[in-house]
């Protein structure tokens, strides 16, 4: 309990230093380019209040989500067989190389061009960006997969879906979790860039509408939301899920 | 006609589809240095014996048995299991040499992962493992039961299913003799209580000699089969020392010349 009281003191102190910090800086240079907390905290409670930003920030959200559950389901589809077979693996290994290393923004501009201003262009430029990360690590986790499993498997006949789920994909999940926690990292990283080229609406178009307003308070409102609720999600959702995928470890 | 027939006239190691160890010898450049592990083993094999497959470690035992299970198809020869006097597929358990338990899973869940569809809700799985000494294991996970708990586990998991052939790869191997011994009443009570074949590779000649109704040495490289005796022992004569040692030094004599 009081280390749970300590980390919590912890936690306070950090983040009041973090804003002292922030005011000192804002009153030192005295110019809009750097707004005091509590300009930034009445502009975010004023754009909760008309709506503006929960409704950029929830398009924003929805198409990370499309995107990072795309980008999970083929990435680790394309990991786990080039991680069981070794032609395959030989065969595309460039290819996944290739896709690793394309720029995230050749990526967006090459799908706005040949798939138009869309829906469907601007999530499908980010989970090809974010594929190959997917592939790469589910790969590795499929080399690591333990013969001895597999051969229980094999020997008891238990078939193709029960191997999947009580063999195979509880070895993967280290594996799916780092990659799961480095996606969204990612991914909403890369949805804003999209939205700025090419959306009407979402966190990512406000940003660039604010940049060219140069609206300061604004840009850090934003930012500020968008990382907190991905935080809750972190919290929430991934750590809760990481403690049931780990029960069995005492 | 014989129940079960093994005639694998040539087994070489090359490279396999998958596991690290295949990926670590590269592939190509290794199937022509590849080395034959078994050569021209015939065996023929009736409905309900419980055969010892004893030979020196690393001599193909385990390969052997793979080779029945199905996990290896590659190889030269064909093994045969015929049908059950039910007229339908024969069931095969495998008590690997580790116990291959899915840590993530209870011991219960391990039981129910093999079982058949028309077992489930049965609750046959709960029952085998009271009969087995298990009934507290139920909701633990394997990592937390020691080695022998483990190895019985492992041993329900391949009673569970009620298999026809039962392969078994060195089950009892570095656990302490009491525990052994325990483990191998067990066995034998299960096989004289339901009709199964049993398959059972050892190094031990002691644990051979225990168990088997026929023993069969392997030894070599390739491995071949060298002797092929019927034990007819009673279970008594099976636990004096003066009948077992009797029988090693025969087994084991020929087994040099």
């Amino acid at each position: 309990m009081s280390g749970r009281l300590l980390s919590a003191a912890n936690f306070i102190l950090s983040l009041g230093l973090f804003l002292l910090l922030w005011q000192l800086a804002a009153a030192w240079t005295d110019s809009p380019a750097l707004p005091f907390p509590a300009t930034v905290l009445e502009t975010f409670f004023l754009a909760v209040e008309t709506g503006e930003l929960p409704y950029h920030l929830a398009v924003t959200l929805a198409r990370t989500f499309v995107a990072f559950l795309l980008s999970m389901i083929i990435g680790s589809s394309i990991g786990l067989v080039m991680g069981r077979s070794r032609r395959v693996d030989r065969f595309f290994d460039s290819w996944l190389i290739l896709f690793l290393n394309i720029p995230a923004l050749v990526v967006i501009i090459l799908c706005y061009i040949w798939f138009g201003l869309t829906e469907v262009a601007a999530v499908l430029a980010v989970s090809v960006n974010k594929i190959p990360n997917v592939a790469a690590t589910m790969r590795e986790g499929a080399r690591a997969l333990e013969r001895q499993y597999m051969d229980l498997a094999l020997s008891y006949r238990i078939g193709v879906w029960k191997t999947l789920r009580h063999v195979i994909l509880p070895q993967l999940s280290p594996f799916f979790a780092a990659s799961a926690r480095s996606g969204l990292a990612l991914v909403w990283k890369i949805v804003l860039v999209v939205e700025l080229l090419g959306r009407s609406n979402g966190v990512g178009f406000q940003l660039h509408l604010f940049f060219q307003l140069f609206d300061v308070p604004s840009i850090m409102a934003y930012t500020i939301a968008f990382v907190a609720v991905i935080q809750m999600i972190e919290i929430f959702i991934f750590k809760p899920w990481e403690r049931h995928a780990n029960r069995w470890r005492s | 006609m014989n129940w079960l027939s093994i005639e694998v006239a040539r087994k070489r190691y090359g490279p396999k589809s998958y596991g690290q160890g295949a990926r670590a010898d590269g592939g190509g450049a290794a199937s022509e240095a590849s080395t034959a592990v078994l050569e021209n083993v015939v065996l023929s094999i009736e409905y309900g014996e419980f055969v010892c497959i004893l030979g020196p470690s690393g001599c193909g035992k385990t390969t052997l048995l793979n080779l029945v299970a199905g996990l290896d198809k590659n190889f030269e020869g064909n093994i045969a299991l015929r049908a059950t006097r039910e007229q339908r597929e024969a069931r095969i358990g495998y008590v690997f040499q580790s116990p291959a338990l899915l840590p993530w899973r209870t011991v219960g869940e391990n039981l129910k992962l093999v079982m058949r569809p028309d077992q489930t809700g049965s609750g046959v799985e709960r029952e085998l493992l009271s009969q087995m000494g298990l009934k507290d294991c139920y909701d633990a996970y394997p990592g937390d039961l020691s080695l022998g708990m483990s190895r019985r586990v492992a041993l329900a998991r391949a009673l569970v299913i009620e298999p026809d052939l039962l392969l078994m790869d060195e089950p009892f191997v570095s656990l302490d003799e009491s525990k052994a011994a325990e483990l191998r009443q067990l066995l034998t009570r299960f096989w004289k209580a339901r009709t199964m074949t049993v398959l059972f590779v050892t190094h031990d000649s002691r644990e051979a000699i225990q168990l088997g109704q026929r023993i069969i040495v392997m030894a070599g490289s390739p491995a071949t089969v060298q002797r092929d005796e019927m034990v007819i022992l009673t279970p008594e004569q099976r636990e004096d020392p003066l009948y077992v040692e009797a029988l090693r030094k025969q087994i084991l004599n020929h087994n040099r010349s």
